[in-house]
């Protein structure tokens, strides 16, 4: 019996090459024969149609990806093996085997050698082919693997009825050249064209489109009646955008592209109207969004309009005012030196006169921020903090008692933020473990890297970088 | 030693709970908490009346506050599950069905839909710690699958006829390949063939606990290869993350090809449930309502709410019922017209209660106005002196007027959710710029309001009266008693103690007359050198402030009052110090004594004030000098 091709667009050459490759004798097939294309070069696909077009011959698929390790992928292959001998003769009777044993390879010879002999009786040598489909995709790979299996048909008895023949996928061309010793046959799946890659996508995507119920129902609900033709065209349309807003980004890969248009469509279809519905250009336009983002991103666009819209009153963060002061302020007493506290926060003048009181201020070698952060006591973060928070305007309309005095004076809201920060291990404690926190010796440290605490300070309008311009070289 | 008496001793602090007393509150006939208003001419049938009316609203409030809260959760669950048990549409069918728990500390319990017949639901959790490879998380996956469904088949009847009668079993072994046939391997051939052994369709959860955490080429590597499983016949994947970060995060971190994956079929819940208004919104209407519009709230009371919460991040819900609540208290306690927020009570009405009705601003205006108006004399004067009660009825006629701002507010929230689709606003923030006149601005931020804008206008109006039913707060009341200035409070009492300590009275139940006389004689000894403390520089020497301590207590009459003790007899001690004791008393060096005493008392000040954090030493090797901490006036 011929084996016959079925016809699949662009891969012609790949199988004729299959069809001499795979048949039904076993003197003319290779025991390995190995498939390499990059990911969505149809390599499945074809093998597929071409197994399904020729279902006289034996076939069983294995996909390594989903057995993760080798130890289950051979135990698998014995089993695969077995079963699908079982289907095809059950006239054959013979004591069945646990797969399970097949923990390493001999066992696996071993399985294989007990299970083949039983099929000896079969008047014919028959080919079983073993598709291991994506052989690198097993997620626990070593270079071992795959010349065991290349050797295998070595290990056993050659005037087996059954014979086995390995096929392998394969889209690493780093991982296949390692073995170009072995002269495997080897067919290459090149990758499609971008005309090719439109050729296949229309093929398969245009029905599927057409008669979505998304589509049905928009134009129900818009009251036209369009031709099929009409269908056709919006969906065709479609598609070309489609690829040729996004090629450039996917490249041909025609499984990525296909994922973005069923992701892109119903935001397409909303937007049909009777006007744009004949007008490929003014749907184009109304749609413009679409086709300039991939969309691939799980915050919605409308949230984070919400959220700066609110972003004065409410926190981001998930952090109040307060804290976020406290944490500048910790900040600040992590990397700024104690004694240049009176000349940088102080308000009084004779306080910062003269250096005197602090010495001469060289510039340091390092940025302080490159440093670990230094201990401090709370005492310090408070005053700095009373230093900084912004003393509130007390209103012309003091009726109500309710208003701040000038200064930021710590209430229990202070602590508790505090208490939250600390919780939030935004600030820590010198010792990590049995701390006691009503102890007067005990020191804190800041746990926030300069990158999140410029982005808070910015919240609330604070220039943090400034107390630290001039600090170093 | 015992273990638990180990761990006792490896204690850094230990919280004694002293046995206090019960002070004898002052048994009164009535022991309500209350006390008697308008100068204590209110009678105790009206304080009674007070206190059950404020009661009544109180348990009601609370009853309101309790539902909403518990609805929280409820609501969460009902949700969850919703999402959960989504039978996949079409379109979905081939896609996970994700759920994004944000803020979320995975501790979530998801309750999966009922099993029957022909469903199967198991919830797989997977920790970071667990997952550290892909083969670890699926044969996990696959262990606990199997545990579940044996388990499930155990109790089936038809599975144990089958192994009992293996002869019937052999037939149809083709279409039906039992798990022993299988082999127990923990990979997706179990999902695969889990429809043809057990005749069930297969909803599987996977909880990720703790999502932030995994190694995320493991994870997205893990969803991937579930994403083999979905083509199988009769199985259903859904995927919850809980996320304590955010998604952009997440979505950083895994594949684009993963996140179209994830985005098919996708759902988000925020479990903070602080995040939004919706909660806190529901809690200050309740509150309106449970006055039933009659009791008003000052604008300054609203804005010390809304600053109040903008200050709090986390216990947003706590906080506001606390402030509520406490607002409705003092209401209750301090103002006798409150009695008359039920309508029914204004029989009680008595004379007592005009001085203070006449002296309410919006009832001066209005005389103003009448007599801008020339009005008859005598109606202003009938009205000013109550003659034939025409002041009583005036003030009847306006108890039972409402408010019209809580109507509108009903009107405003109705028109914001029902026509212009907005479910994230703030109703207190609502409530202050209605107060204020200025709603305009608030609903600026929603174009659409534009539309009702001639529903929406809004003119607060002053009724007469409304002052006696608005809950205020002139007096700093709240901010000092819901926010109370720890240092400065506890600086003020260090002044003046005797503000806070019971005055040393001679009908105290101990006859210590000694500690009597003391305590009428100085002050406790840390408030005496708290007042020496207020003077120092910012670095004292040690002993400087002793000696000036020492110097400063009355010393003669503290050893005078130590002689009488003693010869009453009150000082205990033991045998060979009492001698030592009354040796130093009467012989020359009572100045030593003093010595003592004042050393024994400076000692425990200065560590009492360390711990209060006044003082600190100055460094550790030299306890020469003390260092003031001085963070004043916070």
């Amino acid at each position: 019996m011929v084996t016959s091709k079925p016809s699949i667009r662009f891969r012609d050459y790949q199988l004729e090459v299959l069809s001499s490759f795979i048949n039904e004798y076993p003197d003319l097939v290779p025991p390995n024969l190995v498939i390499h294309g990059h990911s969505s070069s149809g390599k499945t696909f074809t093998l597929q149609e071409f197994f399904n077009h020729n279902s006289h011959l034996i076939n069983c698929w294995l996909t390594p990806f989903e057995l993760v390790t080798w130890k289950p992928l051979l135990q698998h292959v014995a089993r695969t093996i077995s079963m699908t001998l079982r289907k095809k003769f059950p006239l054959v009777e013979f004591e069945e085997q646990d797969a399970l044993e097949a923990e390493d390879f001999y066992l696996l010879i071993k399985f294989l050698h007990y299970t083949l002999i039983n099929y000896q009786r079969l008047e014919q040598p028959v080919n079983v082919f073993v598709v291991l489909d994506g052989f690198d995709q097993l997620q626990e790979l070593d270079s071992e693997l795959l010349p065991k299996f290349i050797k295998l048909h070595e290990m056993l008895p050659i005037n087996l009825k059954i014979q086995l023949k390995f096929i392998y996928t394969i889209q690493d061309r780093s991982f296949l050249n390692r073995y170009a010793t072995y002269e495997l046959p080897t067919v290459i799946f090149p990758r499609y064209t971008l005309q090719q890659v439109t050729q296949i996508l229309l093929d398969k995507k245009i029905r599927e489109f057409m008669e979505s119920e998304d589509l049905l129902q928009k134009v129900l609900d818009c009251n036209i009646d369009p031709e099929d033709s009409v269908f056709e065209q919006v969906a065709e349309n479609y598609i070309r955008l489609m690829i040729q807003a996004f090629q450039s980004y996917t490249g041909n890969d025609v499984v990525a592209l296909d994922a973005l248009m069923d992701a892109k469509w119903e935001c397409y279809i909303s937007s049909i109207t009777i006007d744009n519905i004949n007008d490929p250009l003014a749907l184009y336009r109304s749609n413009i969004d679409i086709f300039v983002h991939t969309g691939d991103t799980l915050n919605d666009e409308g949230d984070e309009i919400e959220q700066t819209d609110t972003l004065d009153k409410t926190t981001a963060y998930e952090l109040s005012s307060i804290s976020k002061y406290l944490l500048i302020a910790a900040y600040l007493c992590s990397y700024l030196e104690q004694r240049y506290d009176s000349k940088i926060f102080s308000k009084k003048s004779h306080l910062r006169a003269g250096r005197s009181s602090y010495g001469r201020r060289h510039k340091m070698d390092t940025n302080p921020r490159y440093l670990q952060p230094s201990l401090f006591q709370l005492e310090r973060l408070f005053s700095i903090f009373q230093a900084i928070y912004p003393a509130k305007d007390t209103d012309g309309s003091a009726s109500s008692g309710f208003d701040q005095k000038q200064l930021m004076r710590a209430n229990v809201e202070v602590y508790e933020n505090l208490a939250e920060l600390n919780s939030l291990k935004l600030i820590t404690t010198a010792i990590p473990k049995n701390v006691d926190y009503l102890s007067y010796k005990l020191k804190w440290k800041v746990n926030v890297p300069w990158e999140i605490i410029i982005d808070i300070a910015s919240t609330v309008d604070f220039d943090i970088a400034e107390y630290f311009s001039g600090l170093h070289d | 030693m015992s273990l638990r008496d180990f761990a006792e001793a490896q204690k850094t602090h230990y919280t004694v709970r002293p046995k206090v007393q019960k002070r004898n509150v002052a048994q009164t006939s009535n022991s309500l908490p209350f006390v008697k208003l308008l100068n204590g001419l209110e009678t105790v049938d009206m304080v009674h009346k007070r206190w059950e009316l404020y009661h009544q609203l109180h348990s009601q409030f609370h009853s309101q506050v309790e539902e909403i809260v518990q609805g929280i959760e409820r609501d969460l669950h009902m949700e969850i599950s919703r999402i959960i048990s989504k039978e996949p549409s079409k379109k979905t069918a081939r896609a996970f069905n994700c759920l994004f728990l944000l803020g979320s500390d995975s501790t979530t319990s998801i309750d999966l839909p009922k099993d029957d017949t022909s469903n199967t639901n198991i919830l797989i959790d997977l920790t970071p710690k667990e997952s550290p490879n892909v083969r670890m998380m699926l044969r996990r996956s696959m262990f606990r699958i199997l545990t579940t469904s044996e388990f499930q088949s155990m109790d089936s009847s038809s599975r144990t006829e089958n192994e009992v009668d293996e002869n019937a079993d052999q037939p149809d072994w083709e279409d039906k390949p039992s798990i022993e046939s299988l082999g127990l391997s923990y990979d997706l051939s179990l999902v695969q063939n889990f429809y043809l052994i057990f005749q069930r369709r297969l909803k599987l959860v996977f909880n990720f606990k703790d999502v932030d955490s995994f190694n995320f080429q493991v994870l997205d590597d893990f969803i991937v290869l579930l994403k083999s499983a979905l083509k199988y016949e009769g199985i259903e994947i859904c995927l919850v993350f809980n996320i304590n970060t955010n998604l952009s995060n997440i979505e950083k971190n895994l594949r684009q090809s993963t996140i179209r994956l994830l985005k098919r079929n996708f759902n988000k819940i925020d479990l903070s449930h602080n995040k939004g208004f919706k909660y806190a919104n529901r809690v200050f209407r309740s509150f309106l309502n449970t006055v039933e519009g009659k009791l008003n709230l000052s604008s300054g009371f609203v804005k010390f709410i809304l600053d109040r919460m903008a200050n709090n991040a986390t216990h947003n819900l706590q906080l506001l019922t606390k402030m509520l609540d406490f607002s409705l208290m003092s209401y209750f306690f301090q103002n006798p017209f409150s009695v008359f927020i039920d309508p029914t009570n204004v029989v009680y009405f008595s004379e007592n209660y005009l001085a203070p009705l006449v002296k309410c601003p919006t009832f001066m205006n209005f005389i103003e106005g009448m007599v801008r108006e020339h009005a008859p004399a005598e109606e202003i004067l009938s009205l000013l002196d109550n003659r034939h009660s025409a002041l009583e009825e005036f003030f009847t006629e306006f108890l039972v007027r409402e408010n019209p701002i809580n109507g509108h507010l009903q009107t405003v929230i109705e028109i914001l959710e029902n026509q212009v689709d907005v479910h994230n606003y703030n109703i207190i923030d609502l409530y202050y710029h209605m107060l204020n006149g200025n709603l305009g601005e608030f609903l600026s931020r929603w174009p659409k309001c534009q539309k009702f804008e001639g529903i929406l206008k809004f003119e607060p109006v002053d009724i007469i009266f409304q002052e006696l039913f608005t809950l205020d707060n002139s007096k700093d009341l709240f901010s000092q008693s819901l926010f109370p200035f720890l240092r400065t409070n506890l600086e003020d009492n260090l002044i003046n103690s005797e503000r806070i300590l019971p005055q040393p009275d001679s009908d105290s139940r101990q006859n210590h007359t000694c500690e009597l006389a003391l305590g009428k004689l100085i002050a406790p000894p840390i408030c005496h050198l708290f007042n020496l403390y207020r003077e120092a520089s910012s670095l004292i020497n040690v002993h400087d402030f002793y000696t000036a301590f020492r110097e400063s207590l009355p010393k003669d009459e503290i050893l005078k009052c130590l002689v009488n003790a003693s010869e009453l007899g009150e000082i205990k001690l033991e045998l060979k110090q009492e001698g030592k004791f009354c040796e130093f008393l009467k012989g020359e060096d009572s100045d030593l004594l003093m010595e003592k005493i004042s050393l024994v008392w400076f000692i425990q000040a200065i560590s009492e004030f360390q711990h209060l954090g006044f003082l600190k030493s100055h460094n550790n090797k030299s306890y020469e000098v003390l260092e003031k901490c001085i963070w004043r006036g916070l």
